[in-house]
């Protein structure tokens, strides 16, 4: 299996193109088909890796805005992780309003990176121009169709999918583009409606997935929890349930959600869950009961405008076994049966 | 006086209720008299959301984005000593005007002007119901709302 490497993560940003990898970036050879077609890796054949997370950094289109730098410190907190993790998922929402301006200055700040990045679009990316400019950006030519891809690393079958797709509730109101961003820039859109993955992802998932075998371990990127977490807050994908169903005949199911910018953590079936937070902001909590209430983080002083943030990083052991590691810019965030890392 | 006092009892059912001093009660406040007030209430929620949604400062930020549906505002908490504020026992506005200048790089606004009054509102209706407790330590997620289009209640 051809790995992502920093050399090919050089090859990609020195072109000026592209400063992110997604698995179709790389020609297919024939071990790396292993994880798509052909046959499936045991996890006994795991070899131990770590990869960290960003998500959610919401950059304005504004000069030296406040959540730029949090963004480089987030960056330079991953990249000083020992060991180094062996790539990076950007979970969504890089930008605030979708504008080119506010993508490009994430894609500067993300090309620091030590590793290599695949990323998934989160609702502020992409309601401005249908996510024209961040496909353009983020994802190879290869992969214009189905914003979905899936990446093989270590033995570990990666798929990042787009959950943010609305049905059309602008065209009927008139609304203009900006408009549409406005909308959806408001976590509380109460005319945008449930989002989801919708049926062409649907469709790509069960075909991406058709030939592994049971004990392939998975990890799933979404911007959106797979579960209904608080649907008013589109804390929720809507097809969450099928994503499920044709994942339930793996024996582990990670999954791992951005935009929900705060520490949550759930278990259903076979998947188990963990949000995460963001580089801007912290969302409180909704008003439901959460099924493990004591994997959360603590309020955040509202006068320190970096509390309530940070990175993360995932360790995967070899028999599949993963434990999540928030690393919060305040020291206090986290209770400490959470910053001594999750098992997921 | 205990005469004067059976006459007005026999006199009507509603006087039953009333003692010496509540002949100058104010009548209820019911029909147009109540729905205009509430119609007056419920425009300036609107107003209070619309600012709440719109960045009054230099930064872009908006208290929307913090405090969706106004969770996290817990006006039923306050007053209260808040460290932010050195530990003074501070009113809700304090607070409200000091998110708009620290939080979001905003004037302000005076604290007898419309716009206060409105964001007041806003963060007070979205938190309707909750139990006043001074000083609670607490994070609440607002009132709890249904999702989807057609979400009643607001202009947006
Ligand atoms: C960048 C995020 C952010 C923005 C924008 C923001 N706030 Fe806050 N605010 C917070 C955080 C975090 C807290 C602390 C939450 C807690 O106590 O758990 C807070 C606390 C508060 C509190 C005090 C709650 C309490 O019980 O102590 C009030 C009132 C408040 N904000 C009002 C506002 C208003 C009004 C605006 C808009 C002008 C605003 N905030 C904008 C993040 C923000
Ligand atoms: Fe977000
Ligand atoms: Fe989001």
């Amino acid at each position: 299996m051809e790995k992502i490497s920093r050399r090919n993560f050089l090859g990609v940003t020195s072109k000026g193109a592209a400063a992110s990898i997604v698995a179709g970036t790389f020609a297919p050879t024939a071990s790396s088909m292993i994880g798509l077609g052909g046959v499936a890796s045991a996890s006994s054949k795991i070899k131990p890796f770590t990869f960290a997370v960003l998500t959610d950094a919401h950059l304005y289109d504004l000069p030296a805005h406040r959540f730029d730098g949090f963004l480089e410190d987030a960056v330079a907190q991953v990249n000083a992780l020992k060991p180094r993790p062996d790539l990076l998922i950007y979970a969504g929402d890089v930008g605030q309003a979708g504008k080119a301006s506010e993508l490009e200055k994430g894609q500067k700040i993300l090309s620091k990176l030590k590793m290599p990045m695949l990323i998934i679009p989160g609702e502020h990316d992409y309601y401005l121009d249908m996510g024209a400019d961040w496909r353009k950006r983020f994802l190879p030519k290869s992969k214009q169709g189905v914003e979905a891809w899936s990446h093989d690393h270590n033995g570990v079958h990666i798929i990042g999918m787009n959950s943010i797709l609305i049905s059309d509730f602008w065209t009927g109101a008139g609304l203009s583009d900006v408009e549409r961003m406005g909308r959806v820039e408001e976590l509380e859109c109460h005319k945008c409606g449930l989002w989801g993955v919708e049926a062409k992802q649907l469709e790509w998932l069960k075909k991406d997935v058709a030939k592994l075998s049971p004990d392939t371990p998975i990890i799933t990127f979404t911007h959106s929890p797979l579960w209904d977490y608080y649907p008013r807050w589109n804390f929720q994908t809507k097809d969450s349930a099928e994503i499920r169903q044709i994942l339930s005949g793996f024996d582990k199911v990670m999954s791992i959600h951005g935009h929900v910018h705060q520490v949550v953590y759930n278990n259903v079936g076979n998947m188990t869950s963990a949000g995460l937070m963001s580089t801007s902001w912290p969302w409180p909590y909704p008003p439901v009961e959460l099924t493990y209430p004591h994997i959360k983080m603590n309020r955040q002083n509202p006068g320190d405008f970096k509390d309530g943030m940070g990175s993360s990083s995932v360790s995967i052991g070899g028999d599949f076994d993963g434990t999540m590691k928030y690393h919060a810019f305040s020291a206090d965030l986290l209770p400490a049966n959470v910053a001594a890392g999750i098992p997921i | 006086m205990k005469n004067t006092m059976k006459s007005v009892a026999l006199a009507s059912v509603a006087a039953v209720a009333l003692t010496a001093g509540s002949a100058f009660a104010a009548k209820p406040i019911v029909g147009a008299e109540a729905a205009e007030q509430f119609d007056a209430l419920m425009a300036t929620v609107a107003t209070g959301d619309s600012i709440w949604h719109t960045p009054q400062g230099s930064n872009g930020l908006a208290c929307a984005n913090c405090h969706p549906d106004g969770s996290a505002i817990q006006p039923e908490t306050f007053p209260k000593a808040h460290r932010t504020l050195g530990g003074r026992v501070v009113a809700l506005r304090d607070m409200i005007q000091w998110c708009l200048q620290a939080v979001t790089a905003a004037d302000g606004f005076d604290y007898a002007s419309d716009e206060m009054i409105a964001m007041e509102t806003y963060a007070t209706y979205t938190n309707r119901g909750a139990v006043i407790d001074l000083g609670k330590d607490v994070q609440t997620g607002a009132v709890p709302v249904i999702s989807g289009p057609g979400y009643p209640g607001t202009t947006h």
